[in-house]
């Protein structure tokens, strides 16, 4: 054994000298790999996210809530520019779409008249093209999704239900319930754990001490990441597989 | 001149001799890039629409409605199934989701009355599970803007630049046809410069009483013409069986003796320099890939990261891929004008003939 061992060693060497004495063989091995990975390294940082201009044309409230809902899309990069400088952006290749909110928008959304939001589209492939179609709508939903109660006409709500059961993360808010503190460690969990789902109980509200937009924008930004929330839940037990709470409902980890 | 034009008529019919004496290699060679085009094809023919199954538990209009607005959103491939067969399905891998509309749909709505919509997510990967999680609400505004637009009042108005929309195959397939000529173009030009090399023939040849660039010429001449057959095929693919007609039949003829001469001269280049065909067939084929990641294959490259699109124009597969897609679809895809485009591929061809030449030196054995 220990000789066909040396034998080996001696063949191992013996080939790795000659490939390192050929620098061509060396470059045929290594350059197509360190291009390839180079090259996907920069690509992808652009993948999905479209370049589009944006062009606002009212200042109106419900305009810039659009806007604003634009301009953090995760399927735009958004440049916003005057029209004349959209369309020869468009021209130029330098944008791939121009969306347009038109002058009349806020006041044609308060007396419920049409209120067409417009994209202009290079459509030179259906891959980018139906990305910037599916992406419009999504905004506009978010947009109506963003609506106060009451005024979002829309009555339907997606009640969705996973094949797969993930294992289930709960965090229970410290000290002062679902305040600052809890909230960090939810987002550390969620994004260090992504195979989690993950439940936020607190025994009051979420960030009661930061009430109106920036419980808002939290709420909306756990929402995003899956994150259930469970207010007024207060929390009797907790055991290895599951946190019972003190009205006796039991949440299985 | 009568001397030089047979020196490259004598090496020209030299070397497709030589090549077609390896048959093995010669075919390989010859099927490798329509190899490349059915791989990247197959990729594409996915799609960017989930299959999912929709229960309708309601055939009121609102029900149907709402299944149209699905089927028009461009995310879905539907298929109408009751509740047991969709979970068969679901648990065979063969759909995403199940989108199920319930029995009071109609009814809810028509009372004023909030309703949800139970959706059964394969979540087995979060790419499918968010084109779901994204889809399903989008199809909800789009039904209501379709059926109360005094209530949705907000809605894209879409205008399109191009005339026609064109298939994602039908774009990337005239991409792929210029990979094809470039792994083509290197793979047989590399295999013949580096050949001279590992048989000696080079010493011979070099002292021989001819012109370095009439022997040049001569090794692309039979590089070209044993690439015309692996660019033929694929071409032949591309229009007869995935049905892409080109709009200007001359140009496309123009432009792939054009590239094909820049790829050959970029191949005989390789070999000359490397001089062993099992450097250049790992460099052909190695090179060819990430070369035609970065050349716009699936879009204007301006549309991703200023880095990528800098880089992208300092080769010549970038201005290749612009001049096919305006031959095959009349598209624009670099900032540059057609004639721009081929005049800067004339330009990379002259140089990369130059280089070439100047790497052919008298050296027997590599």
């Amino acid at each position: 054994v220990k000789r066909e061992l040396r034998a080996i060693m001696a063949i191992v060497k013996k080939d790795i000298t000659v490939w390192i004495r050929q620098p061509t063989a060396v470059a045929a091995t290594l350059l197509p790999a360190m291009v390839l990975i180079g090259v996907l390294y920069v690509g992808a940082a652009s993948v999905g996210r479209n370049p589009v201009a944006l062009v606002v044309e009212d200042d109106g409230p419900h305009a810039q809530a659009l806007r604003s809902i634009l301009q953090d899309s995760d399927a735009f990069s958004v440049t916003e520019l005057t029209a004349d400088d959209a369309a020869a952006a468009l021209r130029s290749l330098r944008v791939a779409a121009v969306i347009t909110i038109p002058a009349s928008f806020d006041r044609a959304f308060d007396a419920h008249q049409a209120a067409p939001v417009q994209i202009q589209i290079n459509n030179l492939n259906l891959d980018f093209t139906n990305d910037l179609r599916r992406s419009l709508p999504a905004a506009i939903t978010e947009f109506y999704a963003d609506q106060p109660n009451g005024a979002n006409p829309i009555a339907v709500d997606v009640e969705e239900t996973d094949r797969f059961v993930q294992h289930h993360g709960v965090t229970l808010s410290p000290g002062f319930c679902g305040g600052p503190t809890g909230i960090e460690s939810e987002a550390e969990f969620v994004e260090s754990y992504a195979q989690l789902q993950v439940t936020l109980a607190t025994r009051v509200e979420v960030l009661p001490q930061f009430p109106g937009k920036p419980r808002d924008y939290v709420l909306e930004r756990l929402q995003r990441m899956n994150v259930q929330i469970r207010t007024h839940t207060a929390v009797a037990k907790v055991t290895s597989d599951a946190v019972i709470t003190q009205s006796g409902e039991t949440i299985q980890a | 001149v009568r001397h030089d034009l047979r020196v490259i008529r004598a090496v020209a019919l030299k070397d497709v001799r030589s090549s077609l004496t390896e048959r093995l290699f010669t075919v390989i060679s010859i099927l490798l890039p329509l190899n490349f085009l059915l791989l990247f094809l197959m990729f594409v023919l996915t799609g960017g629409e989930a299959p999912t199954a929709v229960v309708l538990q309601d055939s009121g209009p609102y029900a149907q409605g709402l299944v149209q607005a699905m089927q028009d959103s461009q995310s879905f491939i539907i298929q109408q199934t009751d509740a047991e067969t969709a979970q068969r399905l679901l648990e065979q891998g063969r759909i995403v989701a199940i989108v199920t509309v319930p029995a009071n749909f109609d009814a809810a709505l028509q009372g004023g009355q909030s309703v949800s919509l139970p959706v059964t997510v394969n979540n087995l990967n979060v790419d499918f599970t968010n084109d779901i999680r994204r889809a399903v609400p989008l199809a909800i505004t789009s039904f209501y803007a379709q059926t109360a637009p005094d209530q949705v009042v907000v809605h894209a108005n879409e205008i399109d630049v191009q005339p026609h929309d064109t298939g994602y195959i039908e774009y990337l397939a005239v991409s792929i046809l210029v990979v094809s000529l470039l792994i083509g173009g290197l793979l047989q030009a590399g295999s013949i410069a580096a050949r001279e090399y590992e048989t000696g023939t080079i010493k011979e040849l070099l002292l021989a009483p001819a012109n370095r660039w009439a022997i040049e010429t001569g090794k692309v001449l039979a590089a070209m013409a044993l690439n015309v057959l692996s660019a033929g095929l694929v071409l032949g693919v591309v229009v007869l069986v995935l049905g892409v007609w080109p709009e200007h039949w001359l140009q496309v003829i123009v432009f792939t003796l054009l590239v094909m001469l820049t790829f050959v001269a970029i191949g005989l280049l390789i070999g000359t320099v490397v001089r062993r065909r099992t450097a250049v067939i790992p460099l052909s084929i190695g090179l060819g890939l990430p070369v035609f990641f970065i050349s716009g294959a699936f879009g204007p490259v301006q549309w991703g990261t200023p880095l990528l699109a800098a880089i992208a124009q300092m080769q010549p597969v970038y201005f290749a891929i612009a001049v096919f897609q305006y031959a095959f679809h009349g598209f624009q895809t670099t900032p540059f004008s057609l004639t721009a485009n081929a005049l800067v591929l004339v330009g990379f061809t002259v140089v990369i003939v130059g280089a070439s030449a100047a790497a052919l030196r008298l050296r027997a054995t590599p």
